[in-house]
């Protein structure tokens, strides 16, 4: 299993860089894996986003729909890009700590 | 060794050719079709679809048009050249007097066809092999593909020698297969051309059934399944 | 040489991961059995002529310029082992005839090469014969799978679909909340209560693409709409959000068994009729294979583009091109539901009927061009081959000059929009419905 290594802290991860237990999910996690997704610095309006999956996903198993996470989140998908340069479905699902979604996306 | 080629190799090249050829394409029917594979739009039977592609190349007349030309050409003259062996030694050239020619206007007649024939099958089989070692073709062919074109190019060509170059006399011939459907022992001489010509005929007839120029039944046995439509209507025609 | 990922746990498909001596010892007597049992697969082993007329029909060559990508050189990488091993006279022309033996290098190109190919069936389309490279395709990554190699992302979806009926993973609860958002979307917009039911009895049981529940929503909009406005009872089935089956692109028993789900659903909800929604494969597994894998069956399998074009000639619903405004649309024809599924004409009748200007590129119907990601190459680690893959459709939809790519698949739908940013190309895209949905009046 990789593993990747961010500020001393070792993580295991998929071959996508996605944590392999969900469960070990935290805010230090979190900021270091955003440094793997180009986001230097988890602002208030990632902290929103990144929370707002999370929770999501607690309850759900699964990640948000795009339109939904958008709409409850008040952040247009232009404005998450510009949050998370490799998208929601990458970057974003990645810091909250989901595995990566798969399928036809 | 030319009494080998006119009076043994022949029941063996029969032999060779019919039970491979029942071998290899009970092959292909003993393997299955378990799903419905046709490419749409199709047809709800293949036959008419079929026939074009037998008659005029279709798939390959409307997207590789320079293909086209040379393999239909090439195909053409093949199928001329079998069609005139049959009827030219079974009537000895006279068989445009079944249409009304004097005898000697079906030998013109049969030697114009022969040419015709000849010709296309030489600049078809030329072209083809051309365009093989040439680009594209060349990076996808191996070298089976050329022995092939090579065998029918000596073919072709020791044929189209006996026409024009050192002419055999075409009773002489009919005689010979008379004697060899009759089972009658062969203890006389034949040209040599005729020899060289017919010796490279068996060969390709021997190694047909199991190389891929076997690919005008297999072709077409591909081609049927591509082509048979399910029959299931449309919820609305357009 | 860009391969997929291999997924080193193979559950909960029925196949171990082997070693490499293993998995040569086993090699030709799989390629044996699959030629017994696809006629097509055995007679392109054994009749291509090497014309070369597939050569520039691939658009997987076209992009990547690997002469390996040329359809019959692809099937070349196994035709070289069956005409040593299997072919009649075999060893004798075999070496002659460019025959060699299974090694453990050739199955790591083949893994290689036939994940560089989307199953479009265009080599199908212009050879003579009609050898279809995408048969030779799904046979060797058969006995790939069956050699223990299948790519990590396949596996994943195998998974998910195993575990939730869709390839995303998706919950009941989950779905239901995701239906009631989108019918809360409805209602804020049309001010009418629009339902998406779910597990309900209904003669009409509509199979959506689990994609349309994360990314695609107005898809799911769109059908809503108008089986709404149509005034006709439909549901979708909790247990199979999931027109994909993935099983076509690789293995037989999966699909098989996704398709039996399929019908089971059917047969639970009392369904006269299973409506494909827009997924390209997905409609070429349920029109084409259910007979040949779980037939014969009394329930119709229609594609939602069916329906919809029949309830617009039909004046059944009623559809306003205005509200797709004044620009430019041109159609991409998934693959696997032209060529390999007959829905050729319906999509072009429904757009000419819900937006203002229609462009064809070209080619297009059953000679168009793959989006460059069919048969579930959407692998991540292979990005810069879908790219590639990508080159003709990308040059294609630029000719047009069009400003929106209308593609009802999936598929299609996750490659193009990451194609179109890759070569620039200022377009935007969706599905067919969705532009349904948007035009219908209510």
């Amino acid at each position: 299993m990789p593993q990747i290594e961010i500020d001393g802290l070792v993580l295991n991860v998929d071959e996508d860089g996605f944590i392999e237990d969900p469960t070990i999910w935290n805010e230090e996690i979190a900021k270091a894996l955003a440094k793997t997704e180009g986001v230097t610095e988890l602002t208030e309006d990632h902290w929103k986003v990144v929370n707002y999956i999370r929770n999501y996903y607690l309850q759900y198993q699964i990640a948000p729909m795009i339109r939904k996470l958008c709409k409850d989140t008040g952040f247009s998908l232009k404005e998450i890009y510009e949050l998370f340069p490799s998208g929601p479905a990458k970057g974003a699902c990645k810091i909250a700590g989901l595995p990566k979604p798969t399928g036809c996306v | 060794m030319k009494h080998f080629v006119v009076g043994v190799l022949p029941y063996l090249t029969f032999l060779i050719l019919v039970f491979g050829l029942i071998y290899r394409i009970r092959g292909w029917y003993a393997s299955k079709v378990k799903y419905q594979l046709n490419l749409f739009p199709a047809p709800d039977t293949p036959g008419g679809e079929i026939l074009k592609e037998i008659l005029f190349f279709k798939t390959l007349y409307r997207f590789e048009r320079p293909l086209w030309v040379m393999s239909y050409g090439f195909h053409l003259g093949i199928f001329l050249i079998f069609i005139g062996h049959i009827a030219g030694i079974a009537f000895a050239g006279h068989q445009f007097t079944l249409f009304g020619a004097t005898p000697e206007q079906s030998e013109k007649l049969s030697f114009a066809f022969g040419m015709l024939a000849g010709t296309l099958a030489f600049f078809g089989a030329l072209a083809l092999l051309l365009r093989r070692l040439s680009g594209q073709v060349k990076q996808v062919s191996d070298p089976w593909d050329y022995i092939d074109l090579l065998l029918i190019l000596a073919i072709v060509t020791t044929g189209n020698a006996m026409r024009t170059l050192a002419p055999v006399e075409l009773f002489a011939v009919k005689k010979y297969f008379a004697d060899l459907f009759s089972l009658r022992p062969i203890n006389y001489e034949l040209p040599t051309a005729f020899v060289i010509h017919y010796f490279f005929g068996q060969i390709l007839l021997m190694y047909l059934p199991f190389s891929k120029l076997l690919h005008l039944a297999g072709g077409l046995i591909n081609k049927a399944i591509i082509l048979t439509g399910d029959g299931k209507a449309k919820l609305l025609k357009l | 040489m860009n391969a997929p990922q291999k997924a080193k746990d193979l559950a909960p498909l029925p196949y171990r991961i082997l070693d490499d001596e293993e998995k040569v010892r086993k090699a030709v007597a799989i390629i044996r059995e699959k030629a017994a049992e696809s006629r097509m697969f055995k007679l392109a082993m054994e009749c291509c002529t090497k014309c070369g007329a597939c050569i520039n029909a691939c658009h997987s060559y076209l992009g990547t310029e690997d002469p390996y990508n040329i359809p019959t050189k692809r099937a070349d990488l196994v035709r070289s082992v069956y005409k040593q091993e299997i072919m009649p006279l075999s060893g004798v022309l075999g070496k002659v005839a460019g025959g060699i033996g299974v090694s453990a290098e050739l199955l790591e190109k083949w893994f290689t090469y036939f994940y560089q190919c989307n199953q479009c069936r265009r080599c199908a389309l212009v050879c003579p014969f009609g050898i279809d490279t995408a048969e030779v395709s799904i046979m060797v990554r058969q006995i790939l799978a069956e050699l223990g190699m299948v790519p990590r992302f396949t596996v994943g979806i195998v998974k998910n679909m195993a575990n939730t009926g869709n390839n995303m993973g998706i919950a009941k609860p989950a779905l239901l909340d995701s239906c009631e958002f989108l019918e809360e979307e409805m209602y804020e917009e049309t001010g009418i209560k629009i339902r998406i039911p779910v597990d309900e009895e209904a003669d009409i049981m509509y199979v959506p693409s689990s994609a349309d529940f994360f990314v695609n929503t107005n898809t799911m909009i769109g059908v809503a709409k108008m089986y709404h406005a149509a005034g006709i009872k439909w549901t979708i089935p909790s247990e199979i959000i999931e027109a994909a089956n993935f099983g076509l692109f690789f293995d037989e028993k999966v699909m098989k068994e996704h398709n039996r789900r399929l019908l089971d659903c059917a047969k639970k909800l009392k369904a006269k009729k299973i409506v494909q929604g827009e997924c390209g494969h997905g409609w070429r597994a349920a029109r084409m294979y259910t007979d040949g894998l779980n037939g014969p069956v009394d329930v119709e399998i229609r594609h939602i583009h069916e329906e919809a074009a029949y309830f617009i000639a039909r004046g059944i619903i009623k559809v306003d091109p205005e509200k797709n405004g004044d620009i430019v649309y041109t159609y991409h024809d998934p693959c696997n539901l032209a060529r390999a599924g007959d829905i050729i004409e319906e999509p072009r009748f429904i757009l000419r009927h819900v937006v203002k200007n229609f462009v064809e590129m070209t080619p297009n119907r059953e000679e168009n061009f793959c989006c460059g990601a069919g048969s579930g190459l959407l692998m991540e680690e292979i990005m810069e081959t879908r790219m590639k893959l990508g080159k003709v459709k990308a040059e294609q939809v630029k000719k047009t000059g069009a400003d929106y790519v209308v593609a009802p698949c999936s598929i299609c739908k996750a490659q193009l929009p990451l194609v179109f940013e890759y070569y620039n190309l200022p377009v935007e895209m969706s599905g067919l419905m969705d532009l349904v949905g948007k035009a219908i009046i209510l």
